[in-house]
């Protein structure tokens, strides 16, 4: 849906206002995408890189947006991309997930009857592949429909349908288990759809 | 209501997420209510999401100062050290260039969008067709400015405010060419000036613009149009803001 490959640098055609308001609607997303992507990636520095990547991509094909009121999708759809992108490449094996320090600013902005909760949850969470992760933020923090889970990942929303199941077990299963070690590197076993 | 058709795996999800079509709802419950373990294992599910958009819903996790290693146009070697503070005298004093006209009073909408420019340069640091100005040299920073920008600046250090210049970049605009000042203070701050030639401007007040969790300070000075962008709120971003440009132009 969204590629990358045109890494093209296109000139602005003008300064004219609504690509000014396009520009001022694409940085009020950044708390959001950048929320996003620290628990994507289970790291503040990789996250930061990411958002950064992201930004430049949006403002450069931002003409491409072909509907406004699309735009956080659009931005989500982006910053997967991107993600996929680094996955794949080599220079990206072995990054380290931050567990214990996005564990611990879970924990620590968490309200007191729930940091044990937050630890064990930010712990099974970081143990999931990083789809499995990935659907559970989008549909329990961003509040995402199946529909728009299915747009934003370019997936068919059967797809969604069976890896949401999929992660709710594992994750289950992660916090019941009592199997739960620290793990520093991706899951990068993506379990197809 | 009930049916024969047996209840799915996904569907059980689907009832969880409200997804589940009205005629297919009550299948489910009935379903649900002949299985208890399922119901039990379903509203576990249940509660973990209800977690995940508790605990992982903070609205905006600590922005760590950007300051990533692989950010090469942060470092470009222009630091100046505090002991040089009182050594540097240099004004910006500023030369319009003969020709120019006076331009029109800058308006909210001009406030705007060079607000956004900023705001895009402070964000995107290696944007395409940015040149870092590398030197360690004010007299030659203060060249390479007032060249990129068409009206002449001599800059001060501004080491006395308590910031100093940790890079300087040329970032090209569909009109003309702006200059970017990176600024790094105590604990690591970061705020970037963003300047752009504005022959026969004068002193403005300082209009502040927020988003994406930035503020951005816009005014005008001397044949300048400035912006100042940081993480602080306002208040603080203005003093800080006011403290460095005037250290910086003297």
């Amino acid at each position: 849906m969204v590629s990358d490959q045109d890494a093209i640098w296109a000139e602005p055609p003008s300064s004219d206002s609504s690509d000014d308001e396009l520009t001022l609607a694409i940085l009020a997303e950044l708390p959001r995408l950048r929320r996003h992507a620290i628990y994507l990636v289970f790291s503040h520095a990789d996250a930061e890189d990411l958002v950064q990547d992201c930004l430049e991509a949006a403002l450069r094909k931002r003409f491409s947006l072909q509907d406004p009121a699309k735009l956080r999708s659009w931005l989500f759809a982006i910053l997967n991309n991107l993600f996929l992108m680094r996955q794949r490449s080599h220079a990206s094996r072995g990054r380290t997930l931050q567990i214990e320090d996005v564990a611990e600013s879970l924990v620590a902005s968490a309200s007191a009857e729930d940091r044990d909760t937050a630890r064990d949850l930010a712990r099974a969470m970081a143990k999931l592949s990083f789809e499995h992760r990935q659907i559970l933020l989008l549909l329990n923090v961003e509040e995402y429909s199946y529909q728009e889970v299915a747009d934003t990942l370019s997936v068919p929303i059967g797809t969604v349908m069976s890896r949401v199941a999929r992660a709710r077990r594992r994750l289950r299963a992660l916090l019941e288990g009592h199997e739960l070690h620290v793990v520093d590197a991706y899951d990068d076993g993506r379990a197809g759809p | 209501m009930t049916t024969d058709a047996p209840v799915l795996e996904e569907q059980l999800h689907a009832y969880l997420d409200g997804e589940l079509p009205q005629g297919r709802r009550a299948a489910v419950e009935a379903f649900l209510r002949a299985h208890p373990d399922e119901a039990r294992r379903l509203a576990a599910y249940r509660g973990d999401g209800a977690a995940i958009a508790r605990i992982f819903s903070r609205a905006d996790p600590a922005i760590p100062a950007r300051r990533s290693s692989r950010r090469t146009s942060w470092r470009p070697g222009f630091g100046i050290s505090w002991w040089q503070a009182a050594a540097a005298v240099l004004i910006l004093a500023v030369g319009v260039g003969a020709g120019w006209f006076g331009r029109e009073r800058i308006s909210d909408a001009d406030t705007e969008r060079l607000a956004h420019r900023a705001a895009a340069a402070h964000l995107i640091l290696n944007g395409p067709g940015a040149q870092p100005i590398a030197t360690s040299s004010l007299d030659e920073l203060s060249r390479s400015m007032s060249d990129a920008l068409g009206v002449k600046v001599e800059l001060r250090d501004p080491s006395s405010s308590g910031y100093r210049i940790a890079a300087a970049r040329i970032v090209p605009q569909a009109q003309g060419r702006a200059v970017q000042l990176i600024m790094s203070g105590p604990a690591e701050q970061t705020i970037t000036f963003y300047f752009e030639g504005r022959p026969g401007a004068e002193e403005t007040p300082f209009r502040r613009i927020a988003g994406g969790g930035l503020t951005i300070l816009v005014w005008e000075d001397d044949n300048l149009a400035c912006a100042i962008t940081g993480t602080m709120d306002a208040k603080e971003l203005a003093e800080v803001g006011r403290r460095i440009y005037d250290a910086l132009v003297g």
